[in-house]
């Protein structure tokens, strides 16, 4: 079925077409706007080392302007730098995390992250249940023994990973000082 | 089982999501953009200005998840008010119906699909259906 065959007799008799001209085409809602941003949308898919060049091209900007922009975010963490010729940018993901934390900080209670952390780790312990294995790395989605189909299989991996995911990341947060990052402790 | 049904899982990938949920907020074809909403927390929810729709729709919706993979669902639905819906999903993921990519046709996003193939940069991917869904809202008119 094609997407634009919509059924004939939907429109009432009064109704008037809307005026599109308020909708930008999709590619410049998804790749226009200011250079930081497009770098900060093609930054966050670096997932290999990739040289500026690359990386200016899917940002639509020079390699010069990209190659200030990265230098920057690799000062403030967000890419990580591999020297080298050419060099390379890579998403920092570890940068990704602490900024996680901030946020859960930022957004709940010591109480609150310690319940969520609770559902969360709850959650996981059912799929560590009903797939028998410790960790969803130890699932294979071909296991003939699992009486469900590969994308079932799919889906409640991915799910299991992003609390896996999500549980570390609250951990995290509890764990840490609450006073906005000063590690200043006092021993008794 | 078709060529890279094994290949790896991973979890949410709440960053390229984020920016997503950024980038759709920026266009007036939704009326609301919601990020990891405690009804769907592992998604962007981009609820469409019904202002573009016929009266007898009374939601239409875009479900996008991310994963660090870069698997994807992005799953379109519009409810009728007389309870009848109209969705289709555009999927890259693990499974043994198809393809890793693959598109579950219009108007009940049935299994198996068509096998497709993508673009690996999320801009393009999510442009790409945004291109066909306008196609599909200003056809209600014509």
């Amino acid at each position: 079925m094609d997407l634009t065959d919509t059924p004939q007799d939907i429109l009432g008799d009064d109704e008037e077409a809307p005026d599109f001209d308020a909708w930008e085409s999709p590619d410049d809602v998804l790749k226009e706007g200011p250079t930081r941003e497009r770098m900060l949308d093609v930054i966050m898919q670096l997932r290999e080392p990739t040289k500026v060049s690359t990386i200016a091209t899917r940002a639509n900007c020079d390699t010069e302007t990209a190659r200030d922009y990265l230098q920057w975010f690799a000062e403030m963490g967000m890419v990580r730098e591999l020297s080298g010729r050419p060099v390379r940018y890579e998403r920092n993901n570890s940068y990704l995390q602490w900024r996680r934390i901030e946020q859960i900080r930022q957004q709940y209670s010591e109480t609150e992250i310690v319940a969520r952390l609770k559902e969360t780790l709850d959650a996981a312990t059912e799929y560590r249940e009903r797939f028998e294995v410790d960790s969803p790395d130890d699932v294979s989605l071909v296991e003939e023994s699992y009486d469900e189909s590969v994308e079932d299989i799919w889906e409640a991996v991915s799910n299991w990973k992003t609390l896996e995911e999500r549980a570390a990341l609250l951990d995290a947060a509890r764990r840490e000082d609450t006073s906005g990052g000063h590690t200043e402790t006092i021993d008794a | 089982m078709p060529e890279g049904a094994t290949d790896g899982v991973g979890g949410l990938d709440s960053d390229v999501l984020e920016r997503i949920g950024r980038r759709l907020r920026g266009s007036a074809r939704f009326a609301t953009v919601e990020y990891r909403p405690e009804y769907a927390p592992n998604a962007v929810v981009a609820e469409y200005d019904l202002g573009y729709f016929p009266a007898a729709i009374e939601r239409a919706y875009l479900r996008i998840r991310w994963f660090k993979t870069d698997d994807f669902n992005v799953h379109y639905t519009e409810q009728y008010r007389d309870g009848n819906s109209w969705e289709c999903r555009w999927d890259c993921h693990p499974n043994s119906h198809n393809d890793r990519e693959h598109f579950h046709p219009p108007p009940d996003a049935i299994t198996p699909g068509q096998d497709m193939e993508f673009e690996s940069d999320w801009r393009a991917v999510i442009s790409e259906i945004l291109s066909e869904l306008d196609e599909r809202i200003q056809s209600f008119w014509e």
